[in-house]
């Protein structure tokens, strides 16, 4: 009889651990998606209140003898970082790293809404030919494409 | 073996209990963030289209190096005008004067008046842009007749 709810016993608990182990990983691999849904609804977020134009002149010469520079306005409903690593430039069709870029606010302390950053790329336009330069931030791209003569 | 079979099924059922809750939690907060998103964008979307501007008068005196400018809102949405952008040859000017209906103590840009910008430059330029806050802009190429 002892034995009998000996092993009653055992089997209970063997039971008991294994739904809890069971339970365990499931609400472990639930909390890992919750996360990562969390901080892709951010990400979204962040991608949709982001706008940004480039309101050089297409008309005019945008070098400043060594440098392209164009123009960006923050048009979106964010406050951007303006270090030239949050920013991606491809300039006809080559990609232009962060350290070849220079980012200035004229008039503005942060890249606030509405504020304009002046971002001088290291390099020249092709004299005679048509031009593009691409600025991405926050999956945003702007195309500013102008005739250097 | 009742015991064992409904105490684990107990367990379980806890365990999907709050499974299920933190993934009701974690797809509404995702759910309301990209909502807040798009409202965000369609507002703006809805003020770049309500925004119209036209320049009224554009005008580079070479006597007193000024350049002047009279932009009106034919828009219907309200503007900033520490938020407008003067684009001069190509070269953000950050060294403007600005005044709405003369005012130059207003900022708010309200549909139907005018807004002046100044800005010294030493020589006559040729290529005026002007960019509003909502990223609608007007151009003047023309700015001859004043004061030369």
């Amino acid at each position: 009889m002892a034995s009998a709810s000996v092993s009653t016993l055992i089997i209970f608990i063997a039971a008991i651990a294994v739904a809890a182990s069971v339970s365990g990983v499931l609400v472990g691999t639930v909390s890992e998606i919750s996360q990562s849904m969390d901080s892709q609804g951010e990400s979204v977020q962040k991608n949709l209140e982001t706008d940004i134009l480039i309101i050089s002149d297409p008309g005019s010469d945008p070098t400043d003898g060594t440098d392209t520079v164009v123009l960006v306005k923050n048009t979106g409903s964010r406050t951007l970082p303006s270090d030239p690593k949050a920013l991606d430039v491809v300039y006809n069709g080559e990609f232009v790293p962060s350290s070849n870029t220079t980012t200035t606010l004229p008039g503005d302390d942060t890249w606030r809404e509405g504020a304009v950053l002046r971002v001088a790329i290291d390099r020249l336009p092709k004299t005679g030919k048509e031009n593009r330069v691409a600025v991405i931030v926050n999956q945003n791209e702007e195309v500013f494409r102008f005739y250097a003569e | 073996m009742g015991f064992s079979v409904s105490g684990a099924a107990v367990v379980i059922f806890i365990g999907l209990l709050a499974s299920g809750t933190m993934l009701g939690v974690a797809v509404k907060d995702a759910i309301d963030a990209r909502n807040a998103g798009m409202e965000a964008e369609q507002d703006r979307m809805v003020a770049q289209q309500n925004t119209d501007v036209e320049i009224a008068k554009a005008v580079y005196d070479s006597n007193t190096s000024d350049l002047s400018l009279r932009v009106e809102n034919t828009g219907t949405v309200a503007l900033e005008a520490s938020m407008t952008d003067l684009v001069v040859d190509g070269e953000y000017v950050t060294s403007h004067a600005t005044a709405v209906e003369n005012d130059t103590d207003r900022n708010l840009w309200t549909p139907g008046t005018d807004l002046s910008l100044d800005a010294d430059r030493a020589t006559e330029p040729d290529r005026v842009k002007v960019v509003t806050e909502t990223g609608v802009s007007v151009m003047a190429t023309d700015l001859t007749g004043g004061g030369g």
